[in-house]
């Protein structure tokens, strides 16, 4: 008569032994070499702790309405130039050079969720009909937030310099305003580290105002902004009556932060590596442990649902 | 718009929604009218553009439109033709344009813009439009989630705020959406208080006979260009040196009349002001109490300028002339008024190039005496550039000894002249005393040649050097032309005098070597030089003797190298540096042939000769021993884990951006900070490491497997812990090593408990058994 398996279901069979006997002592050892040997696979292939991760965030960036412009000039006697600045006491320290521009700024917040997304800074300066410019220098201050893991903030700059061997009559600059980092920033916390202010406009003397004072201070900064890529196009051919043009298009595009992660993190990418190791050697040595049980390698007392049937494989071997 | 709702599934809308809402208030970034910038460091605090509240009286009566004005209905589209700009005529491309005709419509390339979707989250399907030619636009869903009914359409539509009408109310808008603006804050000149006393870095003030005040002047460059911007104050207590360069339109027009180019402009008719307390009670009424002077009575001071808390800059004589390339006293003792043009000549006499402020100063009683000196030149370009320095001193009593510069205290600061002198030792009869003789000024005791325009070497003795300065390598030269006819010993002389800068001292032939000239180098920046152990001796390693000649030809050694050694002494965190030994050592003496090419090369001509550069350089070279990085003790496993192992749980980890110290030094294992190769005698050594400590490859070749390595370490250790693989590794990247105390004595692990019985037992003292051996340890 034909048969059918018409169900089935595990036995438990329990193996006793005393406390110091061989079994004991092999079952330690299983023990150990299940759940040491992974950690230390996981650790020696590199990358077990996650030390520094990244995610994409768009800056919150003001433009500061603070900048410093130089224009060069060519002349006879060489060379001179036209300086304005939003600081008092630059345009005081080089009242000779001075000339007043007409400034326009806008910003645009083009998709309106509450962070502009590009500056668009047009200045206009009033030129004498002798003046030749051939070069800019334009330094703009932004301040700058990034909020979604440490809450950072900073005045950032971005540095706009060109000069050409043919006098021009406009400068027109298309960039994007990037994030450099040189280290880590945090996971969470308040970091103001780098908002103070890179031009302490309460002091008199010229050596606060310089760019390269500015720059010195900025480059020792482990956070900073940069132009990336900027696109210029200079217009040669001023005419006499006409003012000399910048204007500039700053795209405050979203950014890839890296920061270093949190403890929790740290650990949930550590357990999963190591869980996923551990699974395999849990189930070797599962098989390994049976294997000694059942054939008796270390002598045990077997206690069993069925005494009649030690010795007969069950499903789990 | 008939197919919104028709793929819309089975699913409630109940749920659809709350979905939504849930999603949009756990990912949504912003609400819409989020555009704040707070919060704002002080420091970055933007300026708000709150009006200073007015304190008008008004006592007409007031007038204000009392007109109706449009009603803005709530969650209500308010614009329903934005393209139409033209009242009463037609907008180009505006379709919705009302007095547009049809006639007009027909020569519209397209139309603008002008119907928006208010919410563009609504449930419809993509694929149910084949495509749209209507003048309206469908959305797109597209999403997982999507509303199918709003019933909070008000989040579609701005709020409307109301009106402002009082400037109290004015403010509290404007101080809630805080921005940036153009508006500048007030000059730092007219806002500054004036304290009691001068601070280290206060400006100086000065006083006008017109009763005016202002900055004493320290002209200087900006990034702009090199020009002088005269409106740069000078610091107090700050010593300053700066240089700018004046540009003349016409030197023959503008010598004479450009005040820049005047003494007079930089002292007279001003006068310093000693205390800026002046000019805090000048002109008012209360009486100032100083905090050092008691109440000071200012009442017989009616004149701002002439009044004693003022003081005149006095000049100081003799006046300086720079001429040809020397500084020197004037053959004139008044200050010329203005420097006069020769057109014969094209030159401009007595332009004023340097300006040199000195203050006597007298703590918080400020300024005492304020003196200035000024050095002249004869200029001829329309460009020159001028200097200008201030210097603060105490008011010195007769007494007291000048004081002396350090470069450093006690170890060089980088940057600072290195001290150099002469060994002398004087006998008087009774005692003879040793010192060096600091023969020159401060920096220029151990220089290098400096070249001039042309090139060429000038070993004049008023010729200025180039300062050898802490810690900076540095090159110079100077061109040494070279005739056929030459004397090769001259020539040499000539280089070693260029390198050296002081009288070479005469060779001896017979023993073929040069007499000691007893130069020293202090090891300190603040070497004492009375205390002349603290003075290492110069060698010169290789300096050329008389046998420079081969053939017809000079086989010259054309500069040196000066090779300064210096260790770090001290505290980790506060490194002395010290200098340990100073040589020069000369070029490997080279042949200078004569080398012609081209036409002119005939015999006879003037061009028949050959320039060769003459170098000398200075480089400085660290032996300090690198610290180590010792793990903690922490954690006490008897495995040995990695550095990094524990990770998350150190503060590296929570702490990214603070600065990571050099090296932690535990104070009980202070001495464990250098490697100390020869202690760890049963370390068996990579052989990779051993090459990198100087072992030679081939001893590596020879080498039993079970020879120790420690055996092949060369003695001098200190070159052991020079390695230079191991000192550029930073800090987090030192491989971690759990050094050994180094005076503690180790058992060669191969000697075992039995071994040690067996020796115990032959050395005879007393016999037992092994066990009673075991009991006993």
């Amino acid at each position: 008569m034909a048969m059918f398996e018409v169900f089935s279901h595990p036995e438990l069979r329990r193996y006793k032994t005393s406390v110091v006997s061989k079994a004991s002592i092999l079952m330690l050892a299983i023990l150990a070499l299940t759940f040491i040997p992974p950690l230390l696979v996981v650790y020696r292939s590199y990358g077990f702790w996650l030390r520094e991760a990244s995610y994409r965030e768009q800056p919150k960036v003001a433009f500061k309405k603070e900048f410093i412009m130089v224009l060069d000039l060519q002349n006879s006697a060489g060379g001179d130039s036209i300086v304005y600045s939003t600081f008092q006491q630059y345009n005081n320290l080089l009242q000779s050079k001075l000339r007043i521009p007409i400034i326009k700024a806008r910003e645009d917040d083009l998709n309106h969720d509450g962070k502009y997304d590009r500056l668009d800074l047009n200045i206009e300066v009033p030129m004498l009909a002798t003046d030749q410019v051939v070069g800019v220098k334009l330094l703009l201050f932004f301040y700058y937030r990034l909020r979604r893991f440490s809450q950072f903030h900073m005045e950032s700059l971005a540095y706009i310099e060109h000069s050409s061997g043919v006098s021009g009559s406009s400068l027109q600059v298309f960039s994007d305003l990037s994030l450099q980092q040189k280290q880590l920033l945090g996971h969470k916390g308040t970091d103001r580290r780098y908002n103070g202010s890179l031009v302490n406009e309460t002091q008199v003397y010229a050596d606060v105002y310089s760019m390269s004072t500015i720059f010195r201070k900025y480059s020792e900064r482990n956070v900073t902004t940069y132009l990336q890529d900027p696109l210029k196009v200079w217009s040669t051919g001023r005419a006499a009556d006409a003012p000399f043009r910048i204007s500039t298009l700053i795209n405050y595009p979203e950014q890839q932060v890296f920061y270093a992660p949190g403890f929790w993190y740290l650990i949930k990418w550590g357990w999963i590596q190591y869980a996923s190791v551990l699974l395999i050697f849990l189930y070797i040595f599962n098989k390994v442990k049976v294997f000694v049980f059942q054939h008796q390698i270390v002598a045990t007392v077997v206690a069993g649902p069925s005494q009649t049937h030690v010795g007969i494989k069950d499903k789990f071997s | 718009m008939a197919a919104i709702g028709v793929n819309m599934s089975k699913r409630s809308f109940v749920l659809t929604l709350t979905i939504y809402c849930l999603f949009q208030t756990t990912f949504g970034q912003v609400g819409l009218n989020d555009t704040t910038l707070a919060p704002i460091d002080n420091t970055t605090e933007a300026l708000t553009t709150t009006p200073r509240p007015t304190t008008t009286t008004v006592t007409t009566t007031t007038i204000a439109p009392s007109g109706s004005g449009s009603n803005i209905p709530d969650s209500t589209d308010v614009s329903l033709c934005p393209c139409d700009l033209t009242g009463n005529g037609c907008d180009v491309n505006c379709c919705c344009d009302p007095d547009c005709s049809d006639a007009d419509k027909l020569v519209f390339s397209e139309c603008l813009l002008n119907q928006y979707t208010f919410d563009d989250k609504l449930c419809f399907d993509r694929d149910v439009f084949f495509s749209e030619n209507g003048p309206a636009r469908s959305g797109d869903s597209g999403n997982l989630f999507c509303v199918y009914f709003d019933n909070e359409e008000e989040r579609n539509y701005y709020n409307n705020p109301s009106l402002i009408t009082t400037e109290a109310e004015f403010s509290s808008y404007s101080a809630k959406t805080r921005t940036f603006s153009f508006q500048s804050p007030a000059d730092p000149l007219t806002v500054s208080s004036f304290e009691p006393y001068y601070k280290s870095g206060d400006p100086i003030y000065t006083v006008f006979p017109n009763g005016y005040f202002s900055y004493l002047g320290l002209p200087t460059s900006m990034t702009a260009s090199s020009a002088c911007a005269d409106s740069n104050p000078t610091a107090f207590y700050i010593d300053q040196s700066t240089a700018c360069g004046r540009f003349l339109d016409n030197l023959a027009n503008d010598c004479g009349t450009a005040n820049f180019l005047r003494a007079s402009t930089y002292f007279q008719d001003l006068r310093i002001v000693k205390d800026p307390f002046l000019l805090q009670v000048f002109n008012s009424t209360t009486t100032l109490v100083n905090p050092l002077l008691g109440p000071v009575d200012l009442t017989e001071v009616t004149d701002l300028y002439n009044n004693t808390y003022t003081a005149a800059l006095q000049l100081e004589l003799p006046l300086l002339c720079h001429i040809n390339g020397i500084t020197g006293s004037c053959s004139f003792t008044d200050v010329p008024t203005s420097p006069t043009y020769s057109s014969t000549t094209g030159t401009c006499t007595n332009a004023l190039i340097g300006v040199h402020y000195r203050f006597e100063t007298n703590g918080a009683f400020g300024i005492d005496q304020a003196y200035v000196r000024f050095t002249f030149s004869d200029i001829t370009s329309s460009s020159v550039t001028q200097t200008f320095s201030t210097s603060f001193s105490l008011i010195v009593s007769a007494s007291s000894a000048e004081p002396v510069l350090r470069s450093g205290n006690p170890g060089y600061d980088f940057g600072q002249p290195i001290l150099a002198g002469v060994f002398n030792i004087t006998n008087d009869g009774s005692s003879t005393v040793e010192e060096i003789l600091l023969v020159q000024e401060r920096g220029q005791q151990l220089a290098l040649i400096r070249p001039s325009a042309s090139g060429d070497c000038n070993t004049a003795d008023s010729q200025p050097r180039e300062p050898v300065l802490f810690g900076q390598d540095m090159r110079t030269g100077c061109l040494l032309t070279v005739n056929e006819q030459d004397n090769c010993l001259r020539l040499q002389q000539t280089i070693m005098s260029a390198v050296e800068g002081y009288a070479i001292p005469i060779y001896d032939p017979n023993f073929a070597v040069y007499p000691k000239n007893y130069r020293y180098v202090g090891m300190f920046g603040n070497s004492d030089n009375r205390k002349t152990g603290d003075w290492v001796e110069i060698f010169f390693k290789g300096r050329p003797g008389n046998d420079v000649f081969q053939g017809s030809e000079c086989k010259l050694s054309l500069g040196a190298n000066i090779q300064i050694l210096y260790a770090n002494i001290g505290a980790l965190a506060n490194p002395q540096a010290k200098i340990i030994g100073v040589s020069y050592v000369y070029d490997a003496p080279q042949t200078i042939r004569y080398q012609c090419t081209g036409a002119l090369c005939q015999p006879g001509q003037a061009s028949l000769s050959r320039t060769v550069e003459v170098s000398t350089s200075v480089t400085f070279i660290d032996l300090s021993d690198p610290p180590v990085g010792v793990e903690g003790q922490y954690p006490t496993v008897p495995i040995r884990l990695p550095y990094d192992f524990f990770y998350p749980f150190t503060d590296a980890a929570s702490k990214q951006h603070a600065p990571s110290l050099l090296a932690w030094v535990d104070k009980e294992f202070g001495e464990e900070q250098y490697y100390r190769m020869r202690t760890r005698s049963n370390v068996p050594y990579k052989f990779k490491n051993l090459t990198d400590v100087g072992v030679d490859q081939s001893t590596l070749a020879q080498m039993s497997p079970h020879q120790s390595a420690s055996e092949l370490i060369p003695d001098n250790a200190n070159e052991v812990s020079q390695c230079p693989s191991q000192r550029q590794l930073p800090y987090n990247r030192m491989p971690k090593r759990r050094e050994h105390a180094p005076l503690r004595r180790y058992l060669p692990s191969e000697l075992g408990l039995p071994e040690m019985y067996e020796r115990f037992v032959d050395t005879g003292k007393m016999k037992m058994s092994y066990n009673t051996y075991l009991q006993g340890i």
